[in-house]
């Protein structure tokens, strides 16, 4: 390019002394023509020099860096921003997805009236018009006057053509259910990075690769068709699909969230599992919080409790101890206990929640109205090696295996710490915690005819091998046993019988337990409520269980949880489609 | 240039070859005949130096007006490709803008249909068209009819408003939004259209 200029002005000077010199040649005063062509052709050459040494230092020394600018003048690189991931529920129903959005941003040193430019612009950013000048006033280059704006919201204010305003490409993560799911999806922080729940456990492979793209553009904009461009496609992340039902999602969430606030209770949770796959279908936490807008909750909710919170679960236990003793002890579900007033064991004396006579009672009975004496007498049948064996071997104080952030696996003591009032407390669910998960599990695998199969809350990608990784923990028959005592429960001689549903066979169990006041490590009359069940005995498809954390009325766990399970268990057994029995309705309710 | 250097070849050449050549390319000949007859005739009356100067003059003078047709062609193709191409630059760009905006309006819709159909809305609506939850679940069986469950009227709903009010307001919001939308696009493409005009 710079070739040209040096040569026009070689050219004018050698024509002009050519016919300057040949005209005036004869009227010249001073000195003689040779000598004026000599000096005119000596500044001729000093001139030429310097443009060759001009060009010379252009092209040969500083052409590459020069050309190089020039270049750079016209290049642009962008970043091309990768998609986070979609989180979906089972069915495809969007329960956290990715939307361009835009940052809004001001040159402070272009704007010259900071209010009347605040005038115009506040009513599309929502703020105050003081607000909205205080961040338009000074001479800071670069300022972000309000985020994760609508693309269209940005049209708008582009076609007020106001100066020193830009917008900044982004996106931004969006919750179209809100707070169904919340608990379980978490939420992102201001960068878009996962900072709660799936999002947060899930990040690596939620957020892809950002791409690039390289192109010369002149000054109106568009890219200058013939020139190079070069780039890299953004990778967009992986998306993710739950477990979840987002309908029982969402009718587990209202049902505990009116339970909670009636019983004036601090928290609760619901667990709705398939116990055939371990598939979690609905985790409930409430309170919760719109994971549209985390910065207002309180921090507390933001979690998951099902999962997150170690309980002692009470009476719900006895299933393992039924079991075990049913396994081991040798003993039937018709097996009659003689169960006393009050038991000593240790030097402690144990009762009953409600003080009763001697009674004389089957091992049925005894489950389904949940005598701790006689779990402690029917334990003692089978041991207590073999009490923590099987408690191990239905997963209590081991991982639930879903990675979720901040889940607890819960407390059980080793054998070797036991004291003397250890074994007996354990039959019937106090001494050790679980997390809600945990619990369900428990019932999940005496559902699924005594096969341990671990809970899950993210689908495998399409294509990943699925392998049956069921555990064996109890025979089907003894399995089928224990479902059967389970119903019983719910029958009208239960402490549960506000949760029957009509047309099913369901069975469940209660439990009370003491809540551990964390300030003092000791119970203060604090309770947790909870009844675990599942449907239909025959050959269960759902289980599900209800707690309720700390209520204010003096209620057993049957009668706060027990219309919690019945309402969700209801909706659940329709949008799983599992039809009601035949024929009449048939109510153990 | 080419065309050039065949008429002097052709010229130098009649005396040795010409009947051999002439059947086999017969319009190089024609071609290279007028140049071939001109020099002959004017070569042996007159002495060599003088009469030429007047013809390669006037054939100088063809030769550069088609070098500047040539040119003029050659420049005026360049320009017209060039335009074009500036031109479908800003039919991409505009198209690309286009296509930005329809994706961002295609999410914005899609945020909106998924937050229609979040199931505390549809619970809503349900209920304000009188619907209430099943407490005893029935099943209407398609292959044989059979009803499982035992059907139990469920209590009649306390319906407190008209349903069609709530229909109507949600069906002008969406029709407002198309419209409005409908409008930022023709202002995109309006803005492309200024751009054009100011460049050239």
């Amino acid at each position: 390019m710079s070739a040209p200029a040096p040569t026009r002005p070689r050219t004018a000077p050698t024509r002009r002394p050519g016919s300057t010199s040949n005209r005036p040649a004869s009227r010249m005063r001073l000195g003689s023509t040779r000598k004026r062509a000599g000096a005119l052709i000596v500044i001729c050459l000093f001139i030429l020099t310097i443009f060759a040494g001009r060009l010379l230092e252009l092209q040969a020394f500083r052409g590459d860096a020069l050309a190089a600018a020039a270049v750079d003048q016209r290049l642009r690189t962008v970043t091309v921003l990768a998609d986070r991931g979609e989180i979906t529920d089972r069915n495809g129903a969007p329960l956290a997805s990715t939307v361009e959005a835009r940052h809004i941003t001001a040159d402070q040193t272009l704007i010259a009236e900071p209010y009347r430019v605040a005038q115009e612009l506040a009513p599309f950013l929502g703020m105050q018009v003081s607000e909205v000048a205080e961040r338009l006033s000074g001479d800071r280059r670069f300022v972000y006057v309000a985020k994760d704006l609508t693309p269209e919201t940005w049209r708008s204010i582009d076609d007020l053509g106001l100066a020193g305003i830009f917008s900044e490409r982004t996106t931004r993560r969006v919750y179209p259910a809100g707070e169904v799911g919340a608990n379980v999806v978490g939420f992102v922080g201001a960068e878009g990075e996962g900072l709660g729940g799936i999002e947060y456990a899930m990040n690596a492979q939620l957020s892809g690769v950002d791409g690039w793209r390289t192109f010369e553009r002149g000054f109106a904009g568009p890219a200058i068709p013939t020139a190079q461009t070069s780039g890299e496609e953004p990778v967009p992340g992986q998306a993710i699909t739950l477990t979840l039902d987002r309908d029982i999602q969402y009718v587990a969430q209202r049902t505990i969230a009116e339970a909670v606030t009636a019983a004036g209770a601090e928290s609760g949770s619901v667990v709705v599992m398939d116990p055939r796959t371990g598939e979690i279908l609905a985790l409930a936490s409430t309170p919760t919080f719109d994971a549209n807008d985390p910065a207002a909750a309180e921090q507390a909710n933001l979690g998951n409790r099902a999962l997150t919170d170690a309980f002692e679960p009470g009476s719900t236990t006895k299933v393992i101890t039924v079991s075990a003793v049913l396994e081991e002890g040798g003993m039937t579900p018709d097996t009659i206990i003689e169960i006393p007033p009050t038991l000593t064991r240790a030097g402690k004396v144990f009762h009953d929640a409600r003080a009763h006579g001697g009674y004389t009672w089957d091992l049925t009975t005894t489950l389904a109205r949940s005598s701790n004496i006689g779990m402690i007498l029917a334990a003692e049948s089978i041991g207590g090696d073999a009490m923590y064996d099987y408690l191990r071997r239905f997963g209590i104080g081991q991982s639930t295996g879903l990675g979720f952030p901040g889940e607890t696996s819960g407390f059980l003591p080793a054998p070797a710490d036991w004291s003397g009032t250890t074994f007996p407390t354990l039959t019937f669910g106090q001494g050790f915690s679980v997390n809600a998960v945990q619990a369900a599990s428990v019932f999940a695998t005496i559902a699924n005819d005594g096969v341990r199969v671990p809970p899950s809350l993210v689908m495998p990608a399409a294509g990943a091998p699925t392998e049956p990784t069921g555990v064996p923990v109890i025979s089907a028959n003894t399995a089928r046993q224990v479902r059967e005592m389970l119903e019983t429960v719910v029958a009208d001689g239960g402490t549960a019988p506000m949760a029957g549903i009509p047309g099913y066979r369901v069975g469940g169990k209660t439990g009370t337990a003491q809540a551990i006041d964390p300030s003092c490590g000791c119970y203060n009359g604090d309770t947790i409520g909870s009844f675990i069940g599942m449907a239909p005995i025959e050959a269960p498809e759902l289980v599900v269980a209800v707690s309720i954390v700390r209520p204010s009325v003096q209620q057993f766990g049957g009668e706060l949880a027990g219309p919690v399970f019945r309402d969700v268990m209801t909706y659940a057994l329709q949008a799983r489609q599992v039809a009601p029995l035949p024929g009449p309705a048939l109510s153990n309710g | 240039m080419s065309a050039n250097a065949e008429t002097i070849v052709v010229a130098r050449a009649p005396g040795t070859t010409r009947t051999s050549r002439r059947p086999s390319t017969p319009t190089s000949h024609r071609r290279g005949a007028p140049p071939q007859q001109r020099p002959r005739r004017e070569g042996p009356p007159t002495t060599p130096p003088r009469p030429p100067r007047a013809t390669p003059r006037a054939r100088t003078g063809v030769f550069v007006a088609v070098i500047l047709v040539i040119l003029t062609a050659g420049l005026l193709a360049m320009l017209w490709i060039n335009t074009t191409l500036a031109q479908g630059a800003f039919v991409l760009s505009d198209l690309q803008q286009q296509r930005a905006t329809l994706i961002e309006s295609e999410q914005q819709f899609r945020e909106e249909l998924s937050r229609a159909e979040a199931p505390a809305r549809v619970e809503e609506a349900a209920r304000a068209l009188g619907m209430v939850p099943q407490d005893v679940p029935v099943f209407l069986r398609l292959e044989d009819g059979q009803i499982l469950g035992n059907p139990i009227p469920q209590p009649a709903p306390i319906t407190e408003e008209p349903v069609t009010e709530d229909v109507t307001t949600e069906d002008v919001t969406a029709a407002d939004i198309t419209a409005e939308d409908m409008v930022t696009e023709e202002v995109v493409t309006e803005d492309v259209v200024t751009e054009e005009v100011v460049t050239p």
